[in-house]
Order: structure tokens, then sequence, then C-alpha cells
């Protein structure tokens, strides 16, 4: 009776510490994967709301941006304590009421300092697929040690920018505000870039055609468009950008620098670069956005009208002639290519250097 | 091995398993997170998929289905992101592995940027071709239709129209041999052109810039088409997707390695906390054990101390039996020494006894090798340990005896024994020594210990009741026989007592009569005793004044009740020396004093009380007073006189002290010496009188006059 008993003792004991060991085994049960995996490459792949078939596509202006980032890059682009002798700063040439450019055929610098070459604007610059004519990088951010170093230019370094920045009565909080590792190459770089992000001008009169807005464009603009079309500009000029997505050699069909006696180094173009023969007098297609406000036009400025640009572009680059009537609806198509900044259309002297509405 | 150690050994292998357990559980969870392969594996998947669209992206750029390279663009960006990520490869990847994965990466890496290098100009000059290509065909039917106009453009034209044929043949097909005859076309048409011009007027100009216009199209067309076909062609078979499949394969390759690593690490896991709950289970178990065996060992120990007790309760009780029964002192002292061999192991062991008379000890029994030799053997009191002992009556354990001083070496060389160890004992009997028990060479242990020698003592007390019975036996013997003889005597006696009694005091012959002593001898023997002496006041005048047969009557009266009183008290009538009376108290030195003066304060009572009925004899007698002293000390009692007449009496100096006292003595008081004084002072009231001189003796005799008892 007594040996039953502890047997039944025996047996309950070990059905508890089965039990225990099941519990205990069901915490080591692997998790049930997530439904939705957050996965990094879905991110990577960001679908306009719209598919749009055409050549050109619409500006979105959907672009996320961190606002802090943006208002302490709007400092940094308009103020001097970037150049060496704190003269000139982004917004000395990338003026915003000059359609984000100089309106000069060339860059002025520290001590004057003139650089052959075009400035080009900084308006929608995010959606060039490389920065500079010869689109020697890739992002925004590393744009901003060109000018910055460019003796030339801002004839500085970034040592010194940093140490100017630090030692700045309101740059070093806000930068704590926005950036962990506090002022650096990348922070200020990022910040400028961020702020340039933010300079894009949707909405144009082109652009809301495009969206189906019924009359965004008169008759001629869109023969205009039309004839873009047929001529063949829109081989290069497309995308979102209306160009600045791919190189393209001055002089597609024609040498176009044939006759000139006073080629520079920046006549080059991308062989600058690369080096190599075929990049010879290759450049950046430059987007048609706001062309309307960013004469003179070329990387040598040698346009100063869009007539003139035109004419260049149709003869040189497709070897076709243009008659007066077709030039004046490609001119009136470019011009419904002019956005708006921050909700307002785009023109000479509706902004202040730094960007403000006037 | 100690069992500290082996625990200390247990500790470190359960700490390096605890350790192993710890690495196991960690190399195990390596993979813990799935999430981490399945974000690398759709990256992989998503550049392969960018890749795909890329190319397709370019095809369509190619038959100039899409104009736009924004999607490219896009893709490039894709491809640049998901690099970045997979540039990294997880960390469960091993290292081996993530150099595979690098080595491929960067194969992959050098094609892609090939790719890059190859789709910047492919997106060039397909530009560049495509607006050529689009606008010949128009431009051929635009000069055609313009030099249709004129005669002489005829020719013109149908070159022009050849021209664009085979320009659009060589658009969809790029054979060197057709791009050779466009050339010379071209040429042809440009002198065609050229002569045409000069035999034209100069309204027709038009056409001649539409022939160098058409010339500049065919000829980029011409130079760019061939290019761009190459180009499309290789970055259609550049092995990016190669590269990527097959450093897909090689991550599934490192990561199934990496699972069943972690698999492998679980199964240790397993293993190693199954090994060491073992271990651990193991020496609890062993812990556990080595307690019980501890428990029982000392449960055995105890039990076994249990059956030498009993064993030597056993044989102390067998002792006690053998000594109980009436038997041959000889035999029982054998027994003794029979049973403390069993339970305490000795080479040999023997009795003495003390000779009183020749003051020595001799062999008794012995046990051992060498026991004959022994036998008979006797020691002098004091020589060697037993007679040490037998001096001392102190139990000794000796353990090294050669050098001890009181070891007799001489009976260990005569019998050619070694002596290690030697426990001795004495025996006792009624506080007196009567011989040595001695045990020799303890066997099986180095020493006697104390449990030895408390067992060894109880041993010599069984043996000195054993040797006491033995004699007391005799004894009872000796004394049967001698009883038949008392009683003769007695029965002799009882017959002389009766006529003895009026002159020999009772209590003597009572002695006589009970002594053990056959005949009564002549002299004596010193012992203490308390004399008192009493005589009645003025008797001597009395008695000359009185008739006697009065006197005798009152002197039979009188005698009776003081004699009565004195023997009632424990003394004895020594003698009547007229009206005086001696008497003895021997009996019990304490008390002896006491019952002499309580028998004289009874005696001055009585008198007072008795007087009055004197006073019927003669009425002088009613005023009768008597005096009485005491003394004590030592005195000779014993049969004074002749064989024929002998009176048993005490004669001494203090006899006559008590004789002297009695004189001083006032009538009617008691009065008593300082050394009887001495054993009543404290129960009796007393007085201190005047010293008296005694005869003989230089000091004078304390006196006190006793009135009562306390």
């Amino acid at each position: 009776m007594v040996c039953k008993e502890t047997r039944v003792k025996f047996v309950l004991s070990l059905i508890v510490v089965a039990v225990a060991a099941l519990v205990l085994a069901t915490s080591f049960f692997p998790e049930e994967p997530d439904v939705e995996l957050e996965l990094t490459s879905t991110q990577t792949i960001e679908k306009p709301e719209k598919e749009y078939t055409g050549p050109i596509i619409p500006i979105s202006d959907n672009v996320k941006l961190d606002q802090a980032k943006v208002a302490l890059g709007a400092l940094l682009f308009s103020d001097p304590i970037l150049s060496n002798d704190s003269s000139v700063s982004c917004a000395t040439c990338h003026r915003l009421d000059l359609g984000g450019s100089n309106g000069l055929p060339m860059s002025v610098g520290i001590s004057g300092g003139i650089q052959q070459i075009n400035v080009p604007t900084v308006f929608n610059s995010g959606l060039n697929f490389v920065q500079f004519w010869d689109g020697r990088v890739k992002t925004l951010e590393e744009q901003v040690t060109g000018p910055i170093e460019n003796p030339l230019e801002m004839g500085s370094n970034w040592p010194e920018v940093i140490a100017r920045i630090k030692a700045h009565a309101d740059y070093p909080a806000k930068f704590a505000a926005s950036y962990p590792d506090g002022i650096n190459e990348v922070s200020i770089s990022h910040a400028i870039a961020e702020f340039e992000r933010s300079l894009i001008t949707p909405n144009s009169a082109f652009d809301r055609h495009l969206k189906g807005e019924p009359n965004a464009l008169s008759k001629d603009q869109l023969a205009g468009y039309q004839l873009f079309k047929e001529l063949g500009c829109v081989r290069c000029h497309q995308g979102q950008g209306v160009g600045g997505n791919m190189f393209q050699r001055m002089g597609a069909k024609k040498d176009y620098f044939a006759n000139r006696d006073d080629l520079n180094v920046h006549d080059m173009g991308r062989f600058n670069v690369t080096g190599d023969e075929f990049d010879r007098h290759r450049f950046k297609v430059p987007s048609l956005r706001n062309v309307a406000l960013t004469a003179p036009y070329f990387h040598d400025g040698s346009a100063a009208t869009l007539e003139d640009a035109v004419q260049t572009m149709v003869n040189y680059q497709l070897g076709r002639r243009l008659q007066p009537e077709e030039e004046r609806l490609l001119v009136s198509f470019l011009n419904s290519l002019t956005g708006e900044y921050n909700g307002t259309k785009l023109s000479l002297g509706s902004f202040d250097q730094s960007g403000k509405k006037l | 091995m100690s069992n500290k150690t082996e625990y200390l050994l247990g500790y470190a292998v359960i700490l390096i398993g605890l350790i192993l357990i710890g690495f196991f559980f960690w190399k195990s969870q390596a993979i813990d997170d799935t999430r981490e392969h399945q974000r690398y594996v759709e990256s992989i998947r998503y550049l392969q998929a960018s890749d795909a669209i890329l190319d397709q992206h370019l095809l369509r750029l190619r038959n100039g289905t899409v104009t736009s390279v924004d999607r490219v663009n896009q893709e490039l960006a894709s491809i640049n992101r998901l690099n970045a990520i997979i540039a990294r490869p997880p960390e469960y990847i091993s290292e081996k592995g993530q150099a595979i994965l690098n080595d491929i990466l960067a194969n992959y890496h050098e094609v892609m940027d090939r790719k890059k290098l190859l789709i910047e100009r492919f997106m060039a000059e397909n530009a560049n071709l495509k607006t050529s290509i689009v606008y010949y065909p128009i431009l051929s039917q635009e000069l055609i239709d313009s030099l249709n106009e004129f005669e002489q453009g005829k020719p013109i034209t149908k070159r022009i129209q050849a021209l664009l044929r085979d320009v659009l043949l060589f658009n969809l097909n790029t054979n060197p041999a057709l791009g050779l005859s466009i050339k010379n076309q071209i040429v042809r048409l440009d002198a065609a052109g050229q002569s045409y011009l000069s035999g034209s007027n100069e309204s027709s100009t038009n056409p001649i810039s539409g022939i160098e216009d058409l010339s500049l199209q065919g000829q980029t067309i011409l130079r760019v088409k061939p290019g761009v076909d190459s180009l499309i062609e290789e970055l259609m078979s550049i092995p990016v997707t190669v590269e990527l499949s097959s450093f897909a394969d090689e991550y599934h390759r490192w990561y199934s390695f990496a699972l069943e690593s972690a698999k492998f690490y679980r199964l240790c896991l397993y293993l190693m906390i199954i090994l060491t709950v073992v271990l651990i289970s193991w020496l609890i178990i062993r812990h556990l054990n080595l307690r019980i065996k501890k428990a029982t060992q000392s449960i055995e120990e105890q039990r076994d101390q249990l059956v030498v007790q009993l064993a030597e309760r056993r044989a102390l009780s067998e002792v006690a039996l053998a000594v109980s029964s009436v038997g041959d002192v000889d035999q029982i002292l054998d027994t003794i020494l029979d049973k403390s061999r069993d339970v305490v192991n000795v080479e040999a062991s023997s009795i003495l006894l003390l000779d009183k008379e020749k003051n020595n000890l001799y062999f008794h029994s012995v046990q051992g090798s060498v026991s004959n030799e022994l036998k008979g053997q006797r020691i002098e009191l004091g020589q060697g340990l037993v007679g040490h002992v037998a001096k001392t009556g102190s139990t000794e354990v000796v353990t090294d005896p050669y050098n001890d001083p009181r070891f007799n070496k001489e009976i260990d060389s005569a019998t050619g024994f070694t002596t290690r160890s030697i426990l001795t004992t004495p025996l006792v009997n009624k506080e007196e020594i009567i011989g040595v028990l001695q045990l020799v060479n303890r066997q099986d242990v180095e020493h006697f210990d104390d449990n030895d020698v408390s067992l060894i003592e109880s041993f010599a007390v069984q043996a000195g009741v054993a040797i006491e019975n033995s004699r007391l036996y005799s004894d009872v013997s000796n004394y049967a026989n001698d009883l038949k003889v008392s009683l003769d005597n007695e029965r002799r006696l009882r017959v002389q007592k009766q006529k003895l009694g009026a002159y020999i005091p009772k209590q003597v012959v009572d002695e006589i009569s009970h002594s053990r002593e056959e005949k009564i001898a002549l002299g004596g023997k010193v012992v203490r005793a308390t004399i008192l002496f009493s005589d009645i006041v003025g008797f001597t005048r009395l008695s000359e004044r009185l008739e006697p047969e009065k006197v005798v009557d009152f002197l039979n009266l009188y005698m009776t009740a003081m004699s009565n009183i004195i023997e009632e008290e424990g003394g004895i009538v020594d003698k009547f020396i007229g009206d005086g009376i001696m008497a003895v108290f021997t009996d019990n030195d304490a008390e002896q004093a006491m019952a002499a003066v309580r028998a004289g304060l009874r005696m001055q009572e009585t008198v007072h009380k008795d007087r009055e009925t004197w006073g019927d004899i003669d009425p002088d007698l009613a005023a009768v007073e008597i005096r009485i002293g005491i003394n004590s000390g030592r005195v000779i009692s014993g049969n004074v006189g002749s064989e024929q007449r002998m009176d048993y009496t005490v004669i001494g100096d203090n006899v006559n002290v008590a004789a002297r006292i009695e004189q001083a003595c006032e009538p009617g008081g008691v009065l008593v010496s300082l050394s009887t004084y001495e054993d009543i002072k404290l129960r009796v009231k007393a007085t201190e009188m005047e010293p008296i001189k005694v005869k003989n003796r230089d000091q004078a005799v304390l006196t006190y006059s006793v009135t009562s008892e306390v």
C-alpha cells in the first residue's frame, strides 16, 4: 500500500516535471515571422503616384526632408562664413532671386576670382543624377566641398570652415539639435544638401499639363512641346528634370568647338574626370526646368538668350535648321517649364538672394 | 585522489560546462533573428530585379519605346543602395564565407562599374543616334519632295532613296559592308549635290543644304550606330546576373552552413546541458552516498562498540557469576584472567597476590607463553612495576617499559619475553591491597587505552571480591565447626552465669559468655572508659546509728535502684564499695561520657524521689544525699586476679581521679572532670567548680558540676 502510494507520487512528480519542461521549452519556440517584412529594399523603389509614360515627368512635390536641417542648411547656404574672407556664400552665385544662378556667364568668387564656367542653377539640383557640369561627384553632399575649396570660389578648406562654424554664436546649438555628431564636414555638407534638396520647383504650367490640367499650356506651348519632341530635343532633355540625368557631347552632330580658338580646361567636360577620349567635350545635359530664368546658357555661358541657346542646340546637337516660327514655339514651350518654389511661381526678383519671397 | 580534489575537479568541470553552455548558447543564437537573413536575401533579390529592370529599360531605350532615362538612373540609385546593404554580409556568415562573398562582390562591383560606364555612354550615344535615325527619313522625304520639282534633281532623288533604304537597312542590321557602301553613297551624293549646285540656278540652294544635312545625319548614323549596337550588346552580355546568382548561391551555401552550425551548436548546447546536469546530479548523489557511507560507518562503529561492550558485560557478568558461586579461588582467578583476555586482547596476563607474612608478591595465576616459568616466582614489594603498583594502589599503564625505571627487565631477560606495553592494576579488598592484576602486550592495537584501563579495573574489583569471598567461605566453614563447641559452652555458661550474676557484673558475664574466646584469659587491654563513683553522705555515722537489718534493707533498695539505672544507661556496676558504687562505661567512646552523666543525674533524681519511702525504714533515711563523681580516660580493662578467682575490672589513674572527684562533690551534685565535660559540654548545663588536686598529678583537675541535661 505504501509502495503503491510512493509510486503514484513518483508518477505525479514526473508529470509535473514534464509539464514544467514543456512550459519551459515553449519559451524557446521560435518567434513567428512578421506578416509584413520591413524591408529596406521596398524603400528603395519609390513608385510615383501616377505612372507617366511620356518622356517628361512632373516634379514630385512629395519629398520628405528634415525641416530643421533644411532651415540650418538655408542659413549656411547664404552665410559667407564658408568662404575664406567671409565675402562669398553659396547664395552669392546661386542667387535664388536669379533662378538659382547668377545671371553671369561665369562664377565670381572671393577677391573677384573668376571661374570660366557658367553657374548651374541650384533649383532642382537634387534631381540631377550627378553634380557639376562634368558630373565629377554623384551627390549634393559631395558637391559642397567643391566650391568651398576652389580657390577661385570660396578659397577655404574644411578645418577652417568647421572652426569658424564652431566659433559661431548660433550654429553649435542648431547643429547639436539636429546632428548628434555635431559640427563636422559631413553634417555641414548634409545640412546644405538637405536645403538644396528642398529647392524644387514643382507645379510648372507644363507639369500641370502633364498632370492633366486642361488649358495649362497655351496652343503655342503645346505646339512647342510637339516640336521639342519631333526635333529630338527630348532625347536628352527628358525625365523629371527635363535633363540632368545623362551626359551628352556638346556638338553631337557638328563640332561645337571647331571654330573656337579660346578653349579652356572647362571646355573639356567629362574628359577632365575620366581621361577617356570618348568623354572629351561631354557634359551633363542640364535641366531645362526654369530655363527661362537662367540665362546666359551653356557651360561657357555663350548663349545670352533662350533663342540663341535653342538655335545653337538645334544646330550642333541635332544637325537641323530652325524656322523663326519654330524657334518662337520652342521658346514658348520652354517658358512653360518655370515652376513654383514654396508655392510661388519663380521669376526674376520674386525672391531675394536667400530664397525669401519678396 | 582525495575527495577534496575530486570535488574541486567536479566543480571545475561544471564551471567549464557552464562556460561551454554559454558559448554554445551564444553560437546557437547566431541566426536567432531570421529577419536579417530575409532582409539580406531580399536585397540580393531586389538587386537582381533592379538589374533586370535596368536591362529591360536599356532595351526599351534602344528600340525607342521610351525616351526618359530617369528610370535607368533610379535603378542605378537603387542598385547603389542595395550594393551598400549587401556589401556587409551578416555576421553569422563565417570569416571564410565573408572572404569568399567579398571576392564575388569585388568581381560584381568591377562588372557593375563597367556596366555603369557603358550605360552612361549608351544613353548619350543612343540619344544622339535616335535623333538622327528619326530625322533621317523625314529629311530624305523632304529632300526628295523638293528635288522632284526639278528635272535635274531626279537622279539625286534616286540616290537619296537608295541611301535611305540602305540607312534604314543599316539601322536594322549593322553590316560593315553596308556601312562602307553607305559611306560611298554619301560621298557620291555629296558630289552629285555639288554638281547639281553648279548646274542650277540660285533659287534652288535649299535642297543642297538639305543634302548637307542628310550627309551629316547619315554620317552620324554610320558613326554612332555600330557603337550603340556594341554597347547594348556588351551591356546585355555583361555578367552582372551571373555574378549576382553566384553571389546568391554562395551566400545561401554559407547561410546553410551557418544554420547547420547553429543547429550543431544547439545540439552541443543540449548535450552540454544534459552532461552538466548529469554531472551535478552525480556529484550530489556522490555527496549523499558519502554521507550515507559515513553515517553507516559510524553506525557500524557504534554497533561494534556495542558488541565489544556487550562482550565485556558478558565477561564481567560471567566473572561476577563465577565470583558469586562458591568455588575454588584459583579457579575463579583463572576465570577472571581468561575473561579479561577475552575483552582486552593481550599476549600475556597474570595475577599476583600479596603474601602478608613475607610481605612480598607471588604469581598466583599466569597465562601466556611464559606462564610456567613465572608461576611461583616472588617479587618484593616496591620492586618492579607490580611491586610499585602493589605499594601505591594506583593503576599504571606503561607504553615504553624499557625506558621506565620502574620496569623490571630481569623477568624479560630470564624468560626471553619482550614486553612492549603493560597494564597493571591493584586488587583491592576493603581498602587493603591484596594483589596485582597485570596485562602485557596489547594485541591488535598499539597501546592500552582508557577503555581497557576502566575495564581491567572493574575486573580487578571482581577479583578482589572473589578473593574476599573465598576467604569468607573458609571462615564460614570454620565458624560452623566452632558453632557446635560454642553452643555447648553456652549451655554450660548459662548455669555458671546465674551463679556468677550476684558477684560479677551482668554485662561482664554476658560478655564472657558471648566471647568467641574459648576461655577467659588473664590480661587486659587499654580502653577508653568513663568511671562513675557514688557514695552516701554521712553513711558511716548513720549505719553506726541504725540497726543492721535496717541498713541491709535500705542498701538492697538503694543499690538495686542505682544498679538498674546504671545498667539501663549502658554502664557496668564494677563493684560496690560499702555504700559506694563504682560503675564503668566502656561502650561507644563518644556516648559513654554522656551515658555516665545521664546515669548520675538520674541517680540523684531517684534518690530525691525515693528517699521519702526510705523514711519508712528510718526517718533519718528521708534526708539521704549522695555524691557522684565522673571521670573519662584511658584505663586498663580485663580480668584481674588469680586463675581461680578473677575479677573483671578497670584499673588505672583515671579510676583514682574519678574517686577523687566524687569525694570533692557537693552532696546531691554530679561533679565531672574536664575530660568528661569535653564530651558532653554541649548537651548539659554545668558550672565550673574549684579544681581538685589529685595525687600523682602535677596539674589540678578541672571540675564541672552538672545540674541537668539540656
